[in-house]
């Protein structure tokens, strides 16, 4: 891997489904350069910024994984991404890496964050507990950056 | 994968299709008895979900019906509630609704084409195994869908469940600079759509011909999206708001989502691509047009596995009028015909991705909504594809084919028509009982 790690966040304004804008934008914050800290709305996003050089974060809300707040780590293709994670109204976040391994345009593994939701209802704001978490994640994640 | 005895062949769920369903095919004495298209998600209510609200609701709320082609469901509620409402639209407001649709056949199509329906030619089990073979295929693919996405989103606020739409015409006028933007990406995608026709003109399509009715709305002048007559292919064309006295839908033991027949005779029949492109072929672009003529589509025009290459032509259609309206395009006068709430009933149909959809509103004098009726396009085709389904069992049977690849050939006859399951399972009646 040459190029510095790049972490996306996917999100929508709604409720909790903003949680991985909240990391993205707590990252920066913490000084994190916009090319390295990406907020996004769809996995098909993804295209637009992976390189198969560049190893790859994803922060997502998703539900029933834990009480509202969890933070899980999963390891893609190692693990299999809980089904609640992207939307379900397109391409699926692993839908999009297992294509983007196999077109060559995605590292061989992707590091992906849930962040469980409470409420994801329209326009509202994200509840307490996952603002905390994602706080939380953003500042674990700007540590291992700056570790490695 | 399927689950077969010496009577019963039961594909239980159909995987690379839109919502979720099933297949059983019954066999006796080794002749088929019955095929049943089982859908079997839950009844979604949208019909009464929508009774009392404020007709402004209507566009937002059944576009969530789908999140493939809500710009579908936008387009013939707001058509069928002014139509209600009495209140006509300036051709800046139509012209924009067309584009608009573009993007939503272009990221439908580009995704049916590449990822759920060409595997089934390749003999691979996905796009992602597909991928693997022509990587140069799906990224073309990939490309085409996001194209779409991006116009939606341009003008409708996002890629998914578009905002902007609103009866009467759009909340604001899309930024100029978004859609002149589009244009780099939509000349490369008009030539890349013409390559994956032309891609796609030599699979090896299964010989199978619908013996029935194609039906598409049909315009003098344009290729058929948000207005015309309903056409056909048997039966002289009937104007939009008569469509209830023409087509009904019947509730079927099997399956959540209602069928329709053909009435008087109560026969299933088409809609989608397929038939759109059979009954209004002259007026697709000039370059969907030419191509028709290269690969020979009118010769082969009633077999629904090619059903793929009409889709192919509306992408390249899609994108030869979305340029002519990014480069031409005229923002001027107002963005929203105001009108005041008045009692009456208003329908409209216009052409969503997988064919003809309809909406039927009644609304009082307070402006809200009294009464709904919605007939999605998979709905209307399951007949269709349950009559085709009939006639190629009975043939593959006859030259005796194992069970198991009768259940496979089933299902990829079911994704040639590229149903949308979801949008289907709408039936549900509510009966309330107040004292």
């Amino acid at each position: 891997m040459t190029s510095p790690p790049l972490i996306i966040g996917l999100g929508s304004p709604h409720g909790d489904d903003q949680a991985g804008w909240l990391v993205i934008a707590r990252l920066r914050a913490l000084g994190l350069p916009a090319s390295q800290a990406v907020p996004a709305r769809t996995p098909a996003d993804l295209w637009d910024w992976c390189r198969s050089d560049r190893a790859l974060t994803v922060c997502d809300a998703c539900v029933d994984v834990g009480p509202p707040g969890t933070l899980k780590r999963w390891v893609w293709p190692e693990h299999c991404l809980p089904s609640t994670c992207g939307g379900t109204h397109d391409l699926s976040l692993g839908v999009v890496l297992s294509l983007g391994r196999e077109l060559g345009s995605f590292p061989a593994n992707v590091v992906v964050w849930t962040i469980t939701g409470a409420s994801f209802a329209p326009n509202a704001a994200a509840s307490e507990v996952v603002l905390s978490a994602c706080e939380h994640l953003a500042g674990r994640l700007t540590e291992a950056l700056r570790v490695n | 994968m399927s689950a077969t005895n010496n009577n019963t062949i039961h594909v239980p769920i159909l995987t690379r299709v839109e919502g979720e369903g099933a297949l059983t095919i019954r066999l006796q004495d080794g002749q088929l008895q019955d095929v049943q298209l089982r859908i079997y998600e839950p009844p979604r209510l949208f019909e009464a979900l929508l009774q009392g609200r404020p007709l402004e609701d209507a566009p937002d709320i059944t576009a969530r019906i789908c999140g493939i082609c809500p710009v579908a469901y936008q387009m013939s509620s707001v058509h069928a509630l002014e139509q209600a409402l009495q209140v006509e639209i300036t051709p800046q407001i139509r012209r924009l609704r067309r584009l608009l649709y573009c993007g939503e056949w272009i990221e439908s199509h580009a995704l049916h084409v590449h990822l759920l329906h060409a595997p089934d030619f390749f003999g691979a089990s996905s796009g992602i195994e597909l991928a693997r073979t022509h990587p140069g295929e799906l990224r073309r693919g990939l490309r085409l869908k996001k194209h779409g996405n991006e116009l939606v989103a341009a003008i409708g606020g996002r890629a998914i469940h578009p905002v902007n739409v609103t009866v009467g015409g759009f909340h604001r006028w899309p930024r100029r600079d978004d859609l002149r933007r589009l244009i780099p990406d939509f000349e490369w995608g008009l030539e890349a759509a013409v390559e994956a026709t032309r891609w796609a003109a030599d699979f090896p399509f299964p010989d199978l011909d619908i013996d029935g009715e194609f039906v598409a709305l049909s315009h003098p002048d344009e290729y058929p999206m948000n207005e015309g007559v309903i056409g056909s292919s048997v039966l002289p064309a009937v104007p939009v708001s008569e469509f209830r006295r023409h087509f009904s839908e019947v509730h079927v033991p099997h399956s959540t989502a209602m069928q329709a027949v053909r009435l008087p005779a109560g026969e299933p029949y088409l809609l989608g691509p397929l038939s759109r492109v059979l009954l209004n072929r002259d007026r697709l672009s000039p370059r969907a047009r030419a191509l028709a003529d290269e690969i020979g589509l009118a010769d082969s025009g009633r077999n629904p596995y090619r059903a793929l290459l009409a889709r192919c032509l509306e992408v390249v259609h899609a994108y030869e009028e979305s340029l002519d309206i990014l480069r031409h395009h005229d923002l001027s006068g107002p963005c929203r015909q105001n009108y005041a709430p008045r009692a009456g009933v208003g329908c409209a149909a216009t052409e969503a991705p997988r064919g003809l959809l309809f909406h039927e509103y009644e609304i009082d004098d307070r402006g809200r909504i009294v009464r709904a009726v919605i007939v999605p396009p998979t709905s209307q085709n399951q007949g269709q594809i349950e009559a085709d389904l009939r006639r190629q069992l009975q043939a593959q049977l006859a030259r005796g084919m194992s069970r198991d690849e009768l259940a496979l050939k089933a299902e990829q006859l079911v994704r040639c028509y590229d149903p949308c399951i979801s949008c289907a399972t709408h039936f549900l009646r509510v009966h309330w009982e107040e004292r």
